[in-house]
């Protein structure tokens, strides 16, 4: 009986040692490609809450099968990245390659997970990139938070006006399919588009994520609210409050300019 | 050889995995929609299938019997995860348009209850059939599916415009879940009436 259980645990040692072997090797093996990939989705979303397709409609843009070459072409010719640091000031000359070097390391270069401090990724829309007065014609800035089970990565896109909706847009969430994954679907994404936020004079945000539709909420319809996923209130809820975080901060940025 | 035939063809149709044995019956509802995303998938279960039966069979008389459905489970989990990564490395969109229904083949009933009703207590090679065979089997039912609900549903094959088709004649039951049950339960009805195999007399 002794010698059987000894048996037993080392033939579990060794499974263990062997799968976890097989598992790191892979994931060793694969990562860079993978990072590529994740990257180009990132910069996917930026495009599609920029609503690339509308507004480069003379090139027939198609973001289902746009290539790597294609997405950088369209950020090259038209998409600038500024950075801002926590007074909401450009930082000058800081852009994703350098991060990690800039002023010997002064900022994290991990842009996704840290977003409470500097610097603050904006993306702005430039018909132009050569004239003098540079025009922006749309800002596009991240957002993230916590649905019900992971975390949901977004963009979202705004007029010059800075509180009218260009576009929005959700990614790479691990939510349930069919309730709070809807909100990666794109009817779901499409309402955002031409909605509003905006920040009242006692700092509140007017932007709601409603339970159930808008239109049965408000049957004369409310230009400061989407519809939520129906069995999904958490991942609306989580939408909701990252919705919020996120302008609430950018918009720092976004009342200097308008004055 | 004789027997080594019959392994790999009698699960494509008389021992069907899903029309006969009901099993993996969840993922051939929840990804039949398209039929490029249910040949990826296809394609994951046969990799993870034959790889899983063979190791196990390999390992059949070394596995203490108190933890045999532990150590099938690491197999089956890590192969799994192996493919998942590929895909993501490689076919990034389709591995998100998979999303869940990847990591789900771990519980895939076919996986596991091939290595236990087979693998354990068979040679390697004909373990290697048998999961060939149940993957073929099951492969084969679900681009089946798949390709009634494109074609009913979107008007589409393979992601390619039916020349004739019009739009208007898209029917949405065909892409929703409950369309792809009607579909598998009129597969089972048809292949019943030919092969006149029935569970009660």
């Amino acid at each position: 009986m002794q010698k059987e259980d000894t048996k037993t645990i080392i033939f579990a040692a060794i499974v263990c040692l062997v799968v976890s072997l097989l598992l790191s090797s892979t994931y060793a093996a694969l990562k860079d490609l993978q990072a590529v990939n994740e990257e180009n989705d990132r910069r996917k979303n930026v495009l599609k809450a920029f609503d690339v397709e509308a507004e480069l409609a003379d090139k027939e843009i198609d973001l289902k099968k746009i290539s790597a070459e294609d997405i950088q072409g369209i950020f090259d010719q038209y998409i600038e990245e500024i950075f801002l640091d926590d007074n909401f000031e450009v930082i000058e000359g800081l852009n994703r390659e350098n991060l990690a070097e800039f002023e010997n390391g002064k900022y994290t270069p991990d842009l996704i997970e840290d977003k409470e401090s500097a610097p603050h990724s904006l993306y702005l829309w430039v018909e132009d990139k050569t004239a003098e007065e540079r025009e922006v014609k749309y800002y596009c800035y991240p957002q993230y938070g916590k649905g019900l089970w992971s975390t949901i990565y977004s963009y979202m896109a705004l007029e010059s006006n800075c509180h009218e909706i260009r576009g929005a847009t959700f990614y790479g969430s691990k939510e349930t399919p069919g309730l709070g994954l809807v909100c990666e679907t794109d009817p779901y994404m499409e309402q955002f588009a031409g909605k509003r936020i905006k920040q009242d004079e006692e700092g509140e945000i007017m932007f709601d994520v409603v339970k159930g539709r808008v239109s049965d909420r408000f049957p004369n319809g409310n230009d400061y609210a989407v519809d939520g996923m129906s069995g999904a209130t958490i991942t609306g809820d989580g939408l909701e409050r990252f919705i919020h975080e996120a302008f609430g901060k950018y918009n720092n940025y976004f009342q200097k300019v308008n004055q | 050889m004789a027997k080594s035939k019959e392994i790999v063809v009698d699960p494509l149709s008389d021992n069907n995995p899903i029309t006969v044995q009901m099993l993996g019956i969840c993922s051939a509802l929840a990804v039949t929609a398209e039929v490029i995303a249910a040949s990826v998938l296809s394609v994951a279960v046969i990799v993870v299938l034959t790889i899983s039966n063979t190791v196990i069979s390999v390992m059949r008389n070394i596995i203490p019997s108190r933890i045999r459905m532990i150590v099938e489970m690491a197999v089956i989990a890590s192969l799994v995860i192996v493919v998942d990564q590929v895909l993501k490395a490689y076919m990034y969109d389709l591995s998100k348009q998979l999303s869940v229904f990847v990591g789900l083949i771990i519980t895939n009933c076919i996986v596991m209850g091939r290595a236990e009703a087979f693998a354990l207590q068979n040679p390697p090679l004909p373990s290697f059939l048998d999961g060939l065979g149940n993957a073929l089997g099951y492969s084969f039912v679900l681009i089946l599916v798949a390709t009634f609900r494109e074609v009913l549903g979107a008007g589409t094959f393979a992601g390619i415009e039916i020349p004739f088709w019009h739009p208007d004649m898209n029917n949405g039951l065909a892409i929703l879940p409950p369309g792809a049950f009607i579909i598998i339960g009129v597969i089972i009805w048809v292949q019943r009436s030919i092969t006149k195999k029935f569970e009660t007399e």
